[in-house]
C-alpha cells in the first residue's frame, strides 16, 4: 500500500490555489490538480480561464495568493526560485530564443547555467538537435534569425530537453506556427516524449492538440478547474454545458479533417 | 584661404598636439562616463524609483549652462585649473545619453527574449550580463555615439580653465578678435566631431550581436582600433605630464596679457633652467588666483584695482599707492601670492565710442554723456556689469540712468559691437589696441572715477622662494612698459594680426632682455 503511494506520487500536485491579482482580478479560484510522472498534462481553456497562470505557479514565475504547488513532494515556497526552474524544461509560443547566439548556444545554455564544460554541452547540444529532426551540421552555427518558425520551436523544444529534465512546462508552444507544420512538430513530439517518458504540462486552447498529444484534459474555465480526464471521458460524461459546447466545435473540426 | 593655410601648416606641430590633448579630454570622459552611466542605468531599470532619480538628475545635468558647471566645478574643486574640472564637465554632460539608452536598451528588449532568460533559470545578474547588456550594445552605442559628437564640441570650452584642445585657438581668435584662429579650432573639433560620430556610427552597425555571420572579425577589428587610440591618449598622458621644476605661466583672456605673458614665459626660458607651460586664456581673475593659489598656476599679470575690486572684494580706492601697498599685503598676507613691483602701465576701464558719432555729437567727456542718454545704446561686460567699480558706481558718478538697458556682452565682441554700430558706447579696457585700429575714441573720464588699474606680475610665493632664479626672471619687466608701448604692442597683434609670440619675442628683442 505504501510502496503504491509512492509509485504514483504526483510530480507536481495544485492544492487548493488561488491566484488574485494586485488588480483585484481573481486568475485561480481553488484549484486542485495533480500531473502524473510520465504523462502528457494539457491544461486547456479560453483566454484569460487562468490556465497560463496555473502554468507559471509551478516554476515559480507566479507566486500563489493561497494554497500550494507541490512539484516532487516539495511544495514550490520551499524551492530555491532558480534551482528549480533549471530543473524543468520550459516552452513558449514565440520560443524566446536568444538573437545574439547561435542555434547550438542556445541550445546548451541551460548546460552552460548549470555549469557544464563546453565540449559536453556542445555535444550534448548536438544530439538533442538530431532529437528534434534538426541537422546539427546545417543549423548549428545559424542565428535564430535565419530559421523559420517551425525550425526555431524545434530549437525551443531542444533547448528545453537538453539538461534532460524530467518535467517540462510548455505554454501555447505550437499556437503561431501554420497548421501543417504544427501537426507534424505535434506528431514528432508525442513520439519523442513517449520514448524519453518526460513529465510534460502543456496549456493551450486548442482542443485538437490536446487530444493529440495529451494523455489526459484538464479543463479550466474563469479560474476554477470544470474537469479532468481524458479525451473520451469529456465526450462520452462532460461535466457540464460549457464542457459540451466547448467539444461541440472540436469535434465538427475533428469529424472534418481527414485522418 | 591661402593665407589661413599656410598659418595652419606655421602652426602644424602646435595644432596637433591640440587635437591630441582635445581627444583625449573627451575620450577619458566619455569611458569615464561610461564606467558611470552604465550601472547607473541598469539600476534604473531595476527599480522605478531609481529611474525617476537617475535620469531626473542628469536631465538637471544637462540643463546646466556649459561656464555655469565650469565655474561652479572651479570653486568646487578649490580652485584648481585644468583637466580635472574640464573631465569632470565633460563627464558630467556625457551621462545623460548614455543613461538613457542603457535604459531604453535594457527596456528594449524582445518580452519572449525575457520571458526565456527568467523561465529557463537564469540568475538576475546572468539575465543581464548574458542577455540584456550583450542585447543593449547596439542601443548603447547610439548614445555612446551622441555623448561622444556633443563632448567634442564641450571640450572646445575647457580651455577656458587650462585644460587646454582645440578651443585654446578658438578662446585666443574670439580674444584677439582673429576669425583665422577662430577658424585653427573650429574646424578640426568639428572634423573630429564628424570623424567620431562615423566611426561610432559604424561599430553600432557592425557590432549588432543578432546579426551572425562575420561579427568575430568585426570585434577585432574594433578591438584593436580602441586599443590604439587608448595607446595614444595614454602617450599624451605620459608626455604630457607637468614633472618637476616645470613653471606655469598663465593670463587672463585679452591681449595684452598674452602679451606679457608670453615674455614672462619666454624670460624664465631664457634666464633659468625650468621648463615653462603657457596656459593662456583662462576664463578671468578668479580662475587664474585661485589657480595661483593653489599651485596650479606660478604667474600671471593682473590688475592692482581689479586685485582690490574682484580678489579682496574691498570698495573702490583713487590713489595708486594705496591701492597698491594694500594690495600687495593683502595678498601677501593671506593667500601666499607674491605681488611683483608694477610694469609701469595702467590699463584703467575707459568708456568707448566711434571716433566720428562721438565728433557728431561733440562728446568729449563721460559727463557729456547726459545730454545724450536717451538714444546712445549701451554694452557693457559681464565683470563690468558686476563689479563695484563698474556700472551701478559709474551711473551713480555721473548721474548717468540710460533709457535703453545695457546689453551684456562679452567684453571682446564689444570693439567690433560698437565698430558695427551695434552699440554705440561700452566699457573698454585702455590699452587696447582695437581702440586705435578700429577707429575709436575714449571718453575722459572727468570725474576720476575708475580706480587705479596698475598691470603687474601675480606669482606663487612658494615657487619664488624655491627659485631664487624665477623671481629675478619675473621682475625684469617691472617700470619697463609705459602705456604708449603696451598699446603699440596690443596693436601689433589686434590690428596687425600677428602672433603674440612673435610680437612678444621681437619687443624682448629690441629691448636687450634677449641677444
Amino acid at each position: 500500500m505504501v510502496l503504491d503511494q509512492e509509485v504514483s506520487k504526483p510530480i507536481v500536485a495544485w492544492r487548493d490555489v488561488r491566484k488574485v491579482y494586485p488588480s483585484g482580478l481573481a486568475a485561480l479560484d481553488g484549484v486542485t490538480l495533480e500531473a502524473n510522472a510520465g504523462e502528457v498534462l494539457a491544461i486547456l481553456g479560453t483566454s484569460g480561464s487562468g490556465k497560463t497562470t496555473l502554468l507559471k505557479l509551478v516554476n515559480r514565475l507566479f507566486e500563489p495568493s493561497s494554497g500550494t504547488i507541490e512539484v516532487r513532494g516539495k511544495p514550490t515556497s520551499d524551492w530555491d526560485p532558480i534551482a528549480l526552474r533549471l530543473s524543468i524544461g520550459y516552452v513558449i509560443q514565440d520560443v524566446g530564443l536568444m538573437p545574439h547566439l547561435d542555434i547550438l548556444a542556445n541550445v546548451g545554455l541551460v548546460l552552460k547555467l548549470l555549469g557544464h564544460p563546453k565540449p559536453d554541452r556542445e555535444q550534448r547540444s548536438q544530439e538533442v538537435l538530431k532529437q528534434v529532426g534538426l541537422e546539427p551540421s546545417r543549423f548549428a552555427g545559424l542565428r535564430p534569425h535565419q530559421l523559420s518558425g517551425g525550425q526555431r520551436q524545434r530549437v525551443g523544444v531542444a533547448r528545453a530537453l537538453a539538461a534532460n529534465p524530467d518535467l517540462i512546462l510548455m505554454d501555447e508552444p505550437f499556437g503561431a506556427l501554420d497548421p501543417i507544420t504544427r501537426r507534424e512538430i505535434q506528431a514528432e513530439f508525442r513520439d519523442l516524449q513517449r520514448r524519453l517518458k518526460t513529465t510534460v504540462i502543456i496549456v493551450t486552447h486548442d482542443i485538437r492538440e490536446a487530444c493529440h498529444i495529451a494523455d489526459r484534459l484538464a479543463l479550466v474555465d474563469a479560474g476554477k478547474l470544470v474537469q479532468v480526464g481524458r479525451a473520451a471521458d469529456f465526450h462520452d460524461k462532460p461535466a457540464s454545458d460549457f464542457v459540451k459546447s466547448f467539444f461541440a466545435d472540436a469535434e465538427a473540426v475533428v469529424l472534418e479533417s481527414p485522418r | 584661404m591661402n593665407e589661413w593655410l599656410t598659418l595652419a601648416w606655421s602652426q602644424r606641430s602646435e595644432l596637433a598636439s591640440a587635437t591630441l590633448v582635445h581627444l583625449s579630454l573627451v575620450l577619458e570622459s566619455i569611458v569615464l562616463a561610461i564606467l558611470i552611466g552604465v550601472p547607473l542605468g541598469v539600476l534604473a531599470t531595476r527599480r522605478k524609483s531609481a529611474e525617476r532619480f537617475v535620469l531626473g538628475l542628469a536631465n538637471i545635468f544637462q540643463t546646466i549652462p556649459s561656464l555655469a558647471l565650469l565655474g561652479f566645478l572651479l570653486i568646487l574643486f578649490g580652485g584648481t585649473i585644468g583637466k580635472l574640472p574640464a573631465l569632470t564637465a565633460l563627464v558630467v554632460y556625457a551621462l545623460l545619453p548614455i543613461i538613457k539608452n542603457t535604459i531604453l536598451g535594457i527596456q528594449g528588449l524582445d518580452p519572449n527574449v525575457a520571458e526565456a532568460a527568467v523561465g529557463l533559470g537564469m540568475t538576475p545578474w546572468q539575465r543581464l550580463t548574458l542577455v540584456e547588456l550583450p542585447l543593449a550594445v547596439p542601443v548603447l552605442l547610439g548614445g555612446i555615439r551622441i555623448a561622444t559628437v556633443s563632448a567634442v564640441g564641450m571640450a572646445t570650452i575647457a580651455a577656458s580653465i587650462g585644460a587646454g584642445g582645440l578651443g585654446t585657438y578658438i578662446f585666443r581668435g574670439v580674444s584677439l578678435s582673429d576669425p583665422r584662429l577662430i577658424l585653427l579650432g573650429a574646424i578640426p573639433a568639428a572634423g573630429l566631431a564628424l570623424l567620431c560620430d562615423s566611426l561610432i556610427g559604424l561599430a553600432e552597425r557592425r557590432l549588432d550581436p543578432t546579426k551572425g555571420s562575420g561579427s568575430r572579425r568585426n570585434r577585432w577589428v574594433i578591438g584593436a582600433l580602441v586599443i590604439a587610440l587608448f595607446a595614444l591618449v595614454l602617450g599624451e598622458n605620459l608626455s604630457s605630464r607637468t614633472g618637476p621644476g616645470k613653471i606655469v605661466i598663465g593670463s587672463k583672456d585679452g591681449t595684452e596679457m598674452i602679451l606679457i605673458g608670453q615674455m614672462l614665459a619666454e624670460l624664465v626660458e631664457a634666464r633659468t633652467d625650468l621648463k615653462v607651460d603657457r596656459k593662456f586664456n583662462l576664463g578671468g581673475s578668479l580662475v587664474c588666483y585661485n589657480a595661483l593659489k593653489d599651485g596650479g598656476l606660478d604667474a600671471y599679470v593682473e590688475y592692482t584695482g581689479t586685485a582690490l575690486a574682484a580678489i579682496l572684494k574691498e570698495p573702490p580706492q583713487n590713489d595708486p599707492k594705496a591701492v597698491y601697498d594694500r594690495v600687495k599685503a593683502e595678498c601677501e598676507r593671506r593667500d601666499g601670492v607674491a605681488v611683483l613691483d608694477p610694469l609701469g602701465f595702467e590699463n584703467t576701464f575707459a568708456i568707448v565710442m566711434r571716433a566720428k558719432q562721438a565728433r557728431d555729437l561733440g562728446l568729449k567727456k563721460i559727463s557729456d554723456l547726459q545730454r545724450h542718454q536717451g538714444r546712445l545704446r549701451t554694452g557693457f561686460g559681464p565683470e563690468f556689469m558686476s563689479r563695484a567699480d563698474g556700472y551701478d558706481g559709474l551711473m551713480k558718478a555721473y548721474g548717468l540712468s540710460f533709457t535703453e538697458r545695457p546689453r551684456e556682452l562679452d567684453r571682446n565682441l564689444l570693439y567690433q559691437a560698437v565698430a558695427q554700430e551695434t552699440l554705440d558706447v561700452a566699457a573698454g579696457d585702455s590699452t587696447d589696441g582695437r581702440i586705435a585700429s578700429l577707429d575709436l575714441v575714449v571718453l575722459d573720464d572727468d570725474r576720476h572715477y575708475f580706480p587705479p588699474y596698475e598691470a603687474l606680475v601675480f606669482a606663487n610665493l612658494a615657487s619664488l622662494n624655491r627659485h631664487p632664479a624665477l623671481r629675478e626672471a619675473l621682475s625684469l619687466l617691472s617700470g619697463k612698459i609705459d602705456a604708449d608701448k603696451m598699446r603699440l604692442l596690443n596693436y601689433e597683434v589686434d590690428g596687425k594680426r600677428r602672433e603674440p609670440a612673435e610680437v612678444a619675442h621681437e619687443f624682448l628683442l629690441l629691448n636687450k632682455f634677449l641677444e
